[in-house]
């Protein structure tokens, strides 16, 4: 598509017209230079990259011995024993109520937060951003630790702010009803910024054109929202639904630091599972297995996602 | 809305007074909205830095302090007694630093490849980076690890490095840097007897400097704060990068909380003000990454 704009060039002048048949008339023949700037990279991907993802498709249909470092062939039986392991499952579970609440909250936050950033006559709008990103700024640990300790029960300041409303000791991570919806506010919180700079570049970017021609329509301001700037935000949404999708299922280090997947498996997520057969229990075969059978339903839903919200017609 | 019928019926200086009030009722409710997100934005900042300052004593005692009553610095001297923060500082300046230029530098040898050079499998090799752009890590998690063992890189700042060394996202940032400018460009030095090592760094680099930095900014950002990988390669506490050393922290002084607020914020510090420093580069590295899809 930016290939264009070089071709473009080469039409115009008479000069870059002729050094452009250079390019031509040397067809059959390539750069060998390639080979050595691609080469530090097809090794690492290689090593690290290829090897890995071949092993870990071959070895989730294998046995494994680490100690012999041997894998023999078993069928299917790691993805049999996966579809019936309730954990496994419970993991999936929490993983959805995760998405379910985080990406439409801080999606929606980030679209509103984004309007308002986006109003004309607002002063200090880099000032406002700037607050905004913050929580995405610092290591998730930091802030994991944090909301930690202000979801403490008896002691936490969120709960303490909540007694002024009326609102009794919320157990936020030490319930199984609460836990994972608690971590799921949390990176709302976390994530409405970042969602709001997505929505601000793609406002910024729509045609003055089509807004004006709306305005002197007699559109009135909740219409111009509705039907002219998140159908032409779309690619936007689906974007963001994606990666929110993608980085929803792959939430490990809150639910690893506030809840250890606690309590009872309420915010055991499917790469803590993942985490704790592998490298807890030492069960490799299995452990691989749950990774590729979540990375194949990642692909599945986002793949299917893309396809929805893009034909939708908002 | 329901206003815009009376308006119209009244005289005009009624009416313009009339529009000033509801605009300025517009305008405070806009900046009253903005500052109340502003504020829930920064609390948990606000509470982190709280607590540390707050003497071990207190910390549980409720209500709690909304100000630090008795502001102490114990947490912290504590916490530079209990946590080798110098030493985790400098492993996360290591990791990132070489971590990050080794990705530029490789990454725009393979972007200037599939941007300017013509070569077989050019296709493959770009629908990979694309593929493996969306691959999820999850995969790959058991295998690497495995791999890494089997090198004997536990533990080693290679074994944190490597693996995520060129990533397919900074070579297609590299590409699409590249593409803005005309083949003929590229042509015109090749004629002129330039080394693509020379166009590289003479004319590819200038001009796609602001997508460079981009990258830099964005895959520093990326490396300083990952958690996952280091937490599953580094072992000892001598290797620990500024997160995984609070998570230890975090376990180690179990309901000291004021100190593991104070460690939060030392471990906060750093990429705080590097925002600081480089606020417009950082909205755009974290936009971009919104704007690639």
């Amino acid at each position: 598509m930016m290939q264009a704009t070089g071709t473009e060039i080469t039409q115009v002048g008479g000069l870059s017209k002729r050094l452009g048949s250079v390019r031509t008339r040397r067809r059959g023949k390539w750069d060998r230079i390639a080979i050595l700037l691609v080469t530090p990279w097809l090794l690492q991907l290689v090593f690290f990259t290829l090897y890995p993802l071949y092993i870990a498709l071959y070895g989730s249909v294998a046995e494994w011995d680490i100690l012999k470092d041997t894998m023999t062939y078993i069928g299917f039986d790691n993805y049999i024993k996966l579809f019936s392991d309730a954990e496994f499952f419970k993991a999936l579970r929490n993983s959805f109520v995760y998405i379910l609440i985080q990406v439409p909250a801080s999606l929606t936050g980030g679209f509103f937060v984004a309007l308002l950033l986006n109003s004309s006559s607002l002063r200090g709008r880099a000032f406002f951003r700037g607050i905004y990103i913050l929580p995405v700024i610092v290591p998730v640990v930091v802030m994991a630790i944090v909301w930690q300790w202000m979801y403490a029960t008896n002691s936490g300041v969120i709960n303490y702010l909540l007694s002024f409303l009326g609102i009794g000791q919320v157990p936020w991570l030490t319930s199984e009803r609460f836990s994972m919806p608690s971590i799921a506010l949390m990176k709302v919180w976390n994530d409405v910024g970042l969602y709001a700079m997505f929505f601000l570049a793609g406002l910024q970017g729509l045609s003055k054109d089509v807004l004006d021609a709306a305005e002197v329509d007699g559109v009135n301001k909740w219409q111009m929202i509705r039907h002219i700037k998140l159908p032409l935000l779309n690619p936007v949404v689906v974007f963001s639904v994606v990666m929110g999708t993608l980085w929803g299922l792959n939430i490990f280090t809150e639910p690893l630091l506030m809840t250890e997947g606690g309590p009872r498996g309420s915010s055991l997520t499917t790469l803590l599972y993942l985490y704790r057969e592998g490298f807890i229990w030492s069960r490799l075969g299995y452990a691989n297995a749950i990774g590729v059978a979540s990375t194949l339903i990642i692909l599945v839903l986002t793949f299917v996602q893309r396809r929805l919200l893009e034909r939708s017609s908002w | 809305m329901a206003g815009s019928t009376l308006t119209q019926s009244l005289p005009p200086r009624v009416q313009r007074r009339q529009g000033q009030l509801s605009s300025f009722i517009q305008h405070s409710a806009l900046y009253g909205i903005l500052l109340l997100g502003a504020l829930i934005s920064l609390f948990p900042f606000y509470w982190m830095v709280n607590t540390s300052l707050k003497p071990s004593y207190m910390i549980f005692t409720y209500p709690p302090t909304m100000l630090p009553a008795e502001p102490s610095l114990n947490a912290y001297r504590y916490v530079w007694e209990t946590m080798d923060v110098p030493r985790s500082l400098l492993n996360s300046i290591v990791v990132s630093g070489v971590g990050v230029a080794i990705n530029v530098f490789f990454s725009s040898w393979v972007g200037y490849a599939l941007a300017k050079l013509h070569f077989p499998l050019k296709r493959v090799l770009f629908f990979l980076v694309l593929a493996l752009m969306i691959l999820p890590q999850q995969i790959l998690m058991i295998p690497l690890f495995l791999q890494v063992n089997r090198l004997g890189l536990i533990d080693t700042f290679a074994g944190v490095i490597l693996p995520y060394a060129i990533t397919p996202f900074t070579i297609y940032l590299c590409r699409q840097a590249f593409l803005t400018f005309p083949d003929d460009y590229v042509d015109a030095a090749v004629i002129d007897g330039a080394h693509h090592f020379q166009i590289l760094l003479r004319i590819a680099y200038p001009i796609a400097k602001p997508m460079l930095l981009t990258a830099v900014v964005i895959n520093f950002y990326w490396s300083w704060n990952a958690f996952l990988w280091p937490f599953l390669v580094i072992r000892s506490d001598e290797m620990t990068t500024l997160p995984i050393a609070l998570s230890r922290y975090h376990a180690f002084a179990d309901q000291r909380w004021d100190a593991i607020m104070a460690a939060a914020t030392v471990v906060a510090l750093p990429i705080l003000l590097l925002y600081l420093a480089v606020q417009r580069q950082f909205v755009d590295a974290l936009t971009m990454t919104g704007l690639k899809g």
